[in-house]
C-alpha cells in the first residue's frame, strides 16, 4: 500500500510541476500577446491566449525532441559513404582504428546541444533561418569582445603584479 | 532596435526544453538557449501577428479561435513557416 502511495505523491509532483511550467509559459504568452493587441489595436479573447499557450508547450515537446536527436547524430550526409565504410572496416579489422579516429570525433555522440543544432530547427523558413544565423552570429561576436575583454583585463593584472616582483628581485641584488 | 519588454527567460526555456530530453545526460549550451529563447518568442509573437491580421482581413473587432485555427497550419511546419511573400522579422535585440 505504501509503495502505491509513493508512487501516485512521485506523480503528483511531476504533474503539478508540469502545471507550474505550463502557467509561467502562458504568462509570458499572455504578456507577448498583450504588446501585439496594443501595437495593432487588436485585442485577443482569453481562449485564444491559451490556444497559443497551449501551443507553444506542446511545440516545446518537439523542440526538445529535435535538438536531441541533432545534437546526437550530427552525420552530415556528404559523408554517408565514408561512414558506412568505416563501420564496416571498425567490424571487420581493429587495426584500422588509427585513422578512423579522426572521422569518429567528427561524428561522436554530443550531449550538448549546441547553437548549429537550434539553427537545424529554423530551416523550414529560410527568413527564420536567416533572422536565427544573424543572431548567432551577434552572440558570436558579443563572446569574442568578452574574451578579449577578459584577456586584457588578465594582461593588466599580471603587468601590475610583475613590477612588485622586479622591484623585490632588485632589492635582494642591491643588499 | 531595442527588444520589446515582453519574452522568454532562459531559466524557463531550459526546463521546457529538459521535461522532454529523453537522455539525462543531454545539456543545452548557454549560446544555444539564448536563441531558443528567442526562437520561442518569434514563435508566439509570429501567431499572434498572424492571427491579428486575420481578424482584420475577416473585419472583427477581436481575435478569437477561429482566426488562430486558420493561421495555425503555417505556424505549426505543414506549410513553410514565413512564405517569402510575408515581410521579414522586425529584429529584436538580444536580451
Amino acid at each position: 500500500m505504501e509503495e502505491e502511495e509513493e508512487g501516485s505523491g512521485e506523480e503528483q509532483q511531476r504533474f503539478s510541476y508540469r502545471q507550474r511550467l505550463k502557467a509561467a509559459v502562458h504568462y509570458t504568452v499572455g504578456c507577448l500577446c498583450e504588446e501585439v493587441a496594443s501595437d495593432r489595436g487588436m485585442p485577443f479573447s482569453k481562449q485564444t491566449i491559451a490556444a497559443v499557450s497551449e501551443l507553444t508547450f506542446r511545440q516545446c515537446e518537439t523542440f526538445a525532441k529535435d535538438l536531441e536527436m541533432f545534437a546526437r547524430y550530427p552525420v552530415r550526409t556528404v559523408c554517408w559513404p565514408l561512414y558506412l565504410l568505416l563501420r564496416i572496416q571498425r567490424c571487420l579489422l581493429t587495426p584500422v582504428r588509427k585513422v578512423s579516429t579522426y572521422f569518429w570525433r567528427r561524428h561522436a555522440k554530443r550531449s550538448t546541444i549546441n547553437t548549429e543544432d537550434v539553427k537545424l530547427l529554423a530551416r523550414r523558413s529560410n527568413s527564420l533561418l536567416k533572422y536565427i544565423t544573424e543572431k548567432t552570429e551577434e552572440l558570436a561576436q558579443f563572446n569574442t569582445e568578452q574574451k578579449a575583454k577578459k584577456k586584457k583585463k588578465l594582461e593588466d593584472d599580471n603587468t601590475k603584479s610583475v613590477v612588485p616582483a622586479e622591484a623585490a628581485a632588485a632589492k635582494k641584488d642591491g643588499s | 532596435m531595442e527588444g520589446t519588454g515582453g519574452g522568454f527567460r532562459k531559466d524557463l526555456v531550459s526546463k521546457l526544453l529538459q521535461l522532454h530530453f529523453t537522455d539525462s545526460k543531454t545539456k543545452v549550451s548557454g549560446d544555444a538557449l539564448r536563441l531558443m529563447a528567442e526562437l520561442l518568442t518569434i514563435f508566439v509573437v509570429e501567431a499572434a501577428i498572424r492571427s491579428v491580421r486575420q481578424a482584420q482581413a475577416e473585419d472583427l473587432a477581436l481575435v478569437d479561435m477561429d482566426q488562430l485555427e486558420k493561421v495555425l497550419p503555417q505556424l505549426t511546419g505543414k506549410e513553410p513557416l514565413m512564405p517569402e511573400t510575408d515581410t521579414p522579422l522586425q529584429p529584436r535585440r538580444l536580451s
